[in-house]
């Protein structure tokens, strides 16, 4: 029995739209996590550059986002290139971003700061080092398709779609006797 | 139940990078820094007083040195960094100098001789070649944009203390007040005879 995910419209939807978005998302975020995780001290020296926190009292917490939040980017991304979570990665990201530009605006708003992004490392992708409008704008666009992948999922051309015919064919002849299926993120429930 | 799914995934995610972030912390040979452990206090030059100029006894500072003081050379600095007057004393006494801000800035204009050095280019070859043609034991001045706090002056100082330098300064002002004092600057144009 053919899944309803299975229509030409959902094929031209992976393939135009959820495949491209989540390869373009996934792998810029595996390529900013890359560069951050290449020099986590510079990284943590951006951190403090934002002073959303306080360096002095309280240190522990920039160290520990700047080993910690490139991982959970490298993991988000890498999961949504191969399509795995796709709905569960894009939420991350999309979360990511939120922080991200609001840190932005904390730092936009707050006379005296003059911190560098550090986004993508040393790397300027599009915008220049300095935080300003332009970061804001490149990370709102990002977060368009991370919207969009939370809403859709990953499409037929991800893991997750790989993994769900099966399930779905255990859910219908098991049916309610089982009592579990796996969703779009592959999570059993 | 698809949206608590999403997010026990993304709490997953989460938790997993923060594992993965441990992990690396554990490994790393070099522990994260965020600043000098104790900002050098500036050397007394033949020409230069003895301290630092006081904001709160900037008058009577200014008595003291009357006949000398030029409002560019004894412009007052924070606590613990270099007046440009005591920079440019250890500029010619052949003090290192290393320019912490972006590269495209150091390409266009910098102090003399200056070194680019920044907390990004610190780990990579170019900055190991920098700080090969330092000696860990020469004075070194370090400055960025100037200004209150110097940020990429002081860490680029808390890594060359990591890396067992010793005699570290942080010059108060910017490169732009070390132009505008007409002391020697240089593009990198000018020493390479390349376009950056």
């Amino acid at each position: 029995m053919s899944s309803p995910q299975r229509s030409p419209l959902n094929w031209i939807e992976s393939v135009v739209l959820q495949m491209p978005l989540r390869v373009g998302l996934g792998g810029l975020f595996v390529y900013a996590a890359f560069m951050k995780l290449g020099n986590i001290q510079a990284f943590a020296f951006a951190i403090k550059g934002f002073k959303v926190v306080d360096a002095d009292k309280h240190g522990h917490l920039i160290i520990s986002a700047a080993y910690t939040m490139p991982w959970i980017e490298m993991i988000a991304g890498v999961l949504l290139v191969l399509g795995i979570w796709t709905r569960a990665a894009s939420l991350t990201i999309a979360l990511m971003l939120v922080f991200f530009i609001a840190a932005l605006l904390h730092v936009i708003y707050t006379p005296g700061i003059d911190a560098d992004c550090s986004c993508f490392g040393d790397m300027n992708l599009v915008c220049s080092a300095t935080v300003g409008w332009c970061q804001v704008n490149r990370d709102l666009v990002m977060l368009l398709p991370a919207i969009y992948l939370i809403w859709r999922g990953g499409g037929i051309l991800s893991l997750d779609s790989l993994f769900k015919p099966s399930s779905d064919a255990n859910s219908e002849t098991q049916g309610s006797k089982a009592g579990s299926t796996l969703d779009d993120d592959g999570i059993r429930g | 139940m698809k949206c608590t799914h999403t997010i026990a995934g993304m709490l997953a995610i989460v938790g997993l990078g923060y594992l993965a972030g441990v992990g690396h912390s554990l490994v790393r040979k070099k522990p994260v820094i965020l600043g000098p452990a104790l900002v050098t206090p500036p050397a007394p030059t033949d020409d230069t007083p003895d301290t630092q100029p006081d904001p709160s006894a900037e008058d009577a500072e200014l008595n003291a040195t009357d006949s000398d003081f030029d409002p560019k050379l004894d412009a007052p600095v924070p606590d613990g960094m270099l007046t440009l007057r005591q920079a440019f004393a250890m500029w010619n006494d052949g003090a290192y100098f290393i320019d912490s801000r972006h590269k495209s800035e150091y390409d266009e204009g910098h102090v003399e001789g200056a070194a680019h050095l920044t907390a990004e280019t610190f780990f990579t070859d170019e900055g190991e070649a920098q700080m090969q043609s330092i000696p860990p034991d020469a004075p070194v001045v370090i400055y960025c944009l100037g200004g209150d706090e110097c940020e990429a002056s002081k860490n680029t100082m808390a890594l060359l203390q990591q890396s067992f330098y010793t005699d570290l300064h942080i010059m108060g002002v910017g490169y732009d007040e070390w132009a505008d004092a007409d002391l020697p600057t240089a593009s990198t144009e000018d020493e390479t005879g390349d376009t950056p």
